[in-house]
């Protein structure tokens, strides 16, 4: 999805609600509907190809979906020590969402552990001195069981840690994180859905944008990667579920989300052990 | 006014935002470091009293008035969302923030504004991707800065 098609020239968008000035009221009615965007006729700039949502926005909706057994999602400790850049990358972003899952299951030695791991990481990655007072954070807050500023310590973590990459023209290696910890979400989220499949429920997963931006990105590093195997085979399974969470209209079958889940552990396997 | 007193009192607001959020216990490294970053989130303040996190990244740049510009954003059914767009521009500009839905639909709930900042506030009903569309118009033929801040509950 190239920004090419948002840049189509010059028909003016018309926005349906006058703006307010300061002396008006503060809040307007609802208007919902009421205006229309022609797409393939937008007259400005795309500034970002999509926005990558932080992992607290989507366990704030995991968080809706009943009570599941979270403890059962928290990963086995022991993590491979990689050298590859890409590879600690998205071993990084796999292991600040494991973090979040030891948050939902309120697993406070998860959370510990998670901490020294993402600090041990971020360290292969030249960062430490970046994200060392987030890990400090993380392990205060988990000893006070305080799980609200743990999210907050792991969303600031991965920002960091994207920032930072970004500042030294690595965006690209940014991404791997953020795709570690999708997919590793993913994983969870799908699985989650499984054990109480609705509809509804499996809305949660519908990201084709999403997966369509993080397949550009792991296709830019392919061009670079020394073990492009590894991310062609994760570009690849991202592609799918592209294509799977494209299959319906408004929500995703049993059997889809079956498959999403399938395809995420198996990425997951690959980006969180050697072999 | 002069430039001075234009930066202390851009300073002192800066200050004043940057205090907030530490009370709100917003991450430290949300300090605020430019002035349309700050003005949003000046506009942010009674949302994040009312309990929406806010996004500790942000998007920001230039442009020209009555320049469009759109941000994607992945959003999903659950999480209600403010998007808060502000300029430190001291030109007399109106500032538009509109959200749509990926077929082009008008999803816009509710709006807020002030001198400096507009606000607009989202309850998706379907998950999936949503443009973020703004604009600045005025008679100014500078570039104009801007900042966009985000945050959900």
């Amino acid at each position: 999805m190239t920004p090419v098609r948002f840049l189509l020239a010059a028909v003016a968008v018309g926005f349906g609600v006058g703006v307010l000035r300061a002396d008006d009221p503060p809040v307007v009615p609802p208007n919902k509907g009421g205006g229309e965007l022609d797409l393939t006729q937008f007259p400005g700039q795309v500034v970002d190809e999509v926005i990558v949502p932080v992992p607290s926005e989507i366990f704030a909706v995991l968080d809706k979906l009943g009570d599941p057994d979270w403890k059962a999602q928290v990963a086995t400790p022991g993590r491979p020590g990689f050298t590859e850049r890409t590879d600690v990358a998205l071993l990084l972003g796999a292991t600040v969402a494991d973090g979040f899952i030891g948050v939902q299951a309120e697993d406070r030695k998860t959370v510990e552990n998670i901490g020294r791991e993402v600090l041990a990481l971020a360290t292969a990655l030249g960062l430490r001195e970046d994200v060392l007072k987030h890990c400090q954070a993380i392990d205060d807050a988990a000893k006070g069981s305080k799980w609200e500023a743990v999210r907050s310590e792991l969303d600031a973590t991965q920002a960091t840690v994207r920032a930072k990459m970004e500042s030294m023209r690595d965006g690209a290696l940014a991404e791997c994180v953020s795709v570690g910890g999708w997919l590793r979400g993913t994983e969870v989220a799908t699985d989650v859905i499984m054990k109480a499949y609705s509809g509804e429920r499996a809305e949660l997963l519908l990201q084709p944008d999403l997966a369509d931006y993080f397949n550009d990105a792991l296709e830019e590093m392919l061009t670079r990667a020394r073990n492009a195997d590894k991310l062609k085979a994760i570009a690849d399974g991202v592609a799918r579920l592209r294509e799977i969470m494209q299959s319906g209209d408004d929500t995703l079958s049993e059997k889809a989300v079956r498959e999403m889940h399938g395809i995420t552990a198996g990425l997951v396997k690959s980006i969180t052990t050697k072999g | 006014m002069s430039a001075s007193g234009i930066m202390t009192m851009k300073s002192l607001r800066a200050a004043a935002v940057a205090c907030v959020c530490f009370f709100l216990a917003v991450p430290p490294a949300f300090a605020v470091v430019d002035d349309a970053h700050s003005a949003a989130l000046e506009g942010a303040m009674e949302q994040v009293k009312d309990g929406f996190k806010l996004r500790q990244e942000y998007w920001k740049g230039t442009l020209k008035a009555g320049e469009q510009k759109m941000v994607k954003h992945q959003l999903f059914k659950g999480n209600q969302v403010w998007f808060w767009l502000g300029t430190s521009t001291e030109a007399e500009v109106k500032l538009e923030i509109e959200v749509y839905d990926a077929k082009g639909n008008k999803v816009s709930a509710e709006k807020r504004s002030g001198s400096d900042f507009a606000a607009v506030h989202v309850d998706p009903k379907k998950t999936g991707t949503y443009l973020v569309v703004f604009k600045i118009t005025g008679k100014t033929k500078d570039d104009i800065d801007w900042a966009l801040v985000y945050g959900w509950k």
